[in-house]
């Protein structure tokens, strides 16, 4: 045996070697695939998501429903403050119920006046939260909807109230949303009564920062911040949150959506925008227009819609 | 017949990979708002370190390529770049058994936790070599520092419950050349 042992590491040794030596290049192949072809590689990474994932689906809901059921319990405990908290929210929401009447009905007359419709495009799909693979360097959620639902990259992904993140990544029954906390996310959004148009900048807090607003002096704390639309990244007025400003003297937004709870998320449908790309016919006369202006991917009904005037 | 090492060998590496698929169950459930300040312990690379440092014949170097590259492409990280830095770990940690083999505690503890921080300088080296974004420092650092502290509470789990202890004399013979 120990003769046998002693042959054996001479040769074996060398042989172990030049197979660890394989596998290295072939993962650090594998990582310069990544590199140079990303989007083929995050296909590929959306394609074991989607296997892995809803593998696990039938374990991960008994274990989340537990811990919820801890959290709500612990919730118990702090029962009375909750009740005299809730009293004064409800004193402060009364208020607003009736501000938000009026302005509601002032808002249809406007409407009436205008003759406004608003776009019939912007519906939404459901989704429920699968997995959240968060950690302190990541911030992003699965969805159990997919290309098989028509969801698309690039969409608006919103709870109940607020904007949560835009999909980034699709499989075919699943999809990633990087929240607006992620240090990747960047939205252009508009700060709404004074109108200042800014960046909204994940960096892994659980407040976004607002950057290069133009007059810094105009915007107040608790000022709305609402998707811009520039860019044809998100549609127009999706509500985002409030202006705060962090203790470091930033400004910050305080997302509406509800982070610690996302459950159900909207994806919105949402067409890109069309652009106009050629001169007009009366600055200058080009014959083949109306070519290109075809080839760009148009939504079926977008060129009826008085795209023309 | 199939020999009992061999079969006790495969059941403790089915065990390994589900303690590895655990842990990655539990990162991806979707449980808070995923904006803790604190980073977590990287369980996994405990494990395998605590596993290959005692039985190294359990944690064979394709399994933790397997486990590692599905959880690079699982948390979206680059994929292959954290598992090139923790293959190169392991292989060194294996060179380093026999000497492990007969020291006390400390002595592990202290070489685990310099390859762990080798692992995260060395994944943050490779970052920065080809350019991809990286999380920060400070986080980065925090957590390395929180796996070498978790590092003796898994090795105690996988000492009280799954049995992996260090090779014994008497073992050792019995088991012959596969060591």
């Amino acid at each position: 045996m120990a003769r046998d042992r002693s042959s054996e590491e001479t040769y074996s040794r060398p042989i172990r070697r030049i197979l660890i030596g394989v596998v290295l290049l072939a993962l650090f192949a594998v990582f310069l695939v990544w590199r140079v072809d990303n989007p083929r590689m995050e296909r590929f990474r959306a394609a074991v998501v989607d296997r892995v994932v809803p593998s696990m689906d039938w374990a991960m809901a008994p274990v989340t429903r537990t811990a919820r059921m801890i959290e709500d319990f612990q919730s118990y405990a702090r029962i009375y403050e909750q009740n005299q908290e809730l009293r004064r929210e409800l004193q402060q929401m009364k208020a607003w119920r009736e501000a938000a009447l009026q302005l509601e009905q002032k808002n249809a007359k406007l409407l009436d006046l205008n003759n406004v419709q608003l776009n019939p495009q912007l519906t939404y799909v459901t989704g429920v939260v699968m997995a959240d693979s968060g950690s302190p360097f990541r911030q992003s959620v699965l969805l159990n909807v997919g290309a098989v639902d028509g969801i698309r990259d690039g969409w608006a992904t919103m709870d109940g109230l607020g904007l949560v993140g835009r999909i980034s990544g699709v499989g075919r029954t699943t999809s990633r949303v990087i929240l607006l906390t992620d240090s990747n996310s960047r939205i252009p959004v508009t700060i709404q009564p004074s109108g200042q148009t800014a960046m909204l900048t994940g960096d892994n807090t659980p407040n976004p920062l607002v950057d290069f607003v133009e007059t810094p002096e105009l915007v107040q704390p608790g000022d709305r911040i609402v998707s811009s639309g520039d860019a044809g990244v998100f549609p127009a007025g999706l509500l985002v949150g409030q202006v705060a400003f962090g203790s470091d003297g930033r400004m910050r937004a305080r997302l509406s959506a509800d982070y610690g709870r996302l459950d159900f998320l909207r994806v919105l449908r949402s067409q890109p925008a069309e652009r106009i790309s050629d001169p007009g016919g009366l600055v200058s006369t080009r014959p083949a227009a109306p070519e290109e202006a075809r080839s760009t991917p148009a939504p079926d009904t977008a060129p009826e819609t008085g795209a023309d005037d | 017949m199939i020999d009992p090492v061999t079969t006790r060998i495969w059941i403790y590496r089915a065990a390994f990979l589900g303690l590895c698929f655990m842990v990655l169950f539990l990162r991806l459930l979707p449980l808070g708002d995923g904006a803790d300040p604190l980073p977590g312990p990287d369980l996994m690379l405990c494990l395998t370190f605590a596993w290959l440092v005692r039985r190294p014949e359990f944690v064979p170097a394709l399994l933790i390529v397997a486990v590692f590259l599905l959880a690079d492409f699982l948390f979206m990280r680059p994929p292959a770049l954290k598992t090139i830095v923790v293959l190169i770990a392991a292989e060194f940690l294996r060179g380093q058994v026999h000497r492990i083999r007969d020291t006390a505690f400390t002595f592990e503890f202290m070489l685990v936790a310099a390859t762990i921080l080798a692992v995260v300088t060395g994944e943050r080296l490779l970052h920065a070599l080809t350019f991809t974004g990286q999380p920060p420092l400070g986080g980065a650092v925090l957590a390395a520092l929180f796996t070498i502290l978790a590092y003796p509470a898994v090795v105690l789990f996988s000492n009280v419950l799954f049995g992996v202890k260090k090779v014994t004399l008497g073992e050792a013979e019995l088991l012959g050349h596969r060591l």
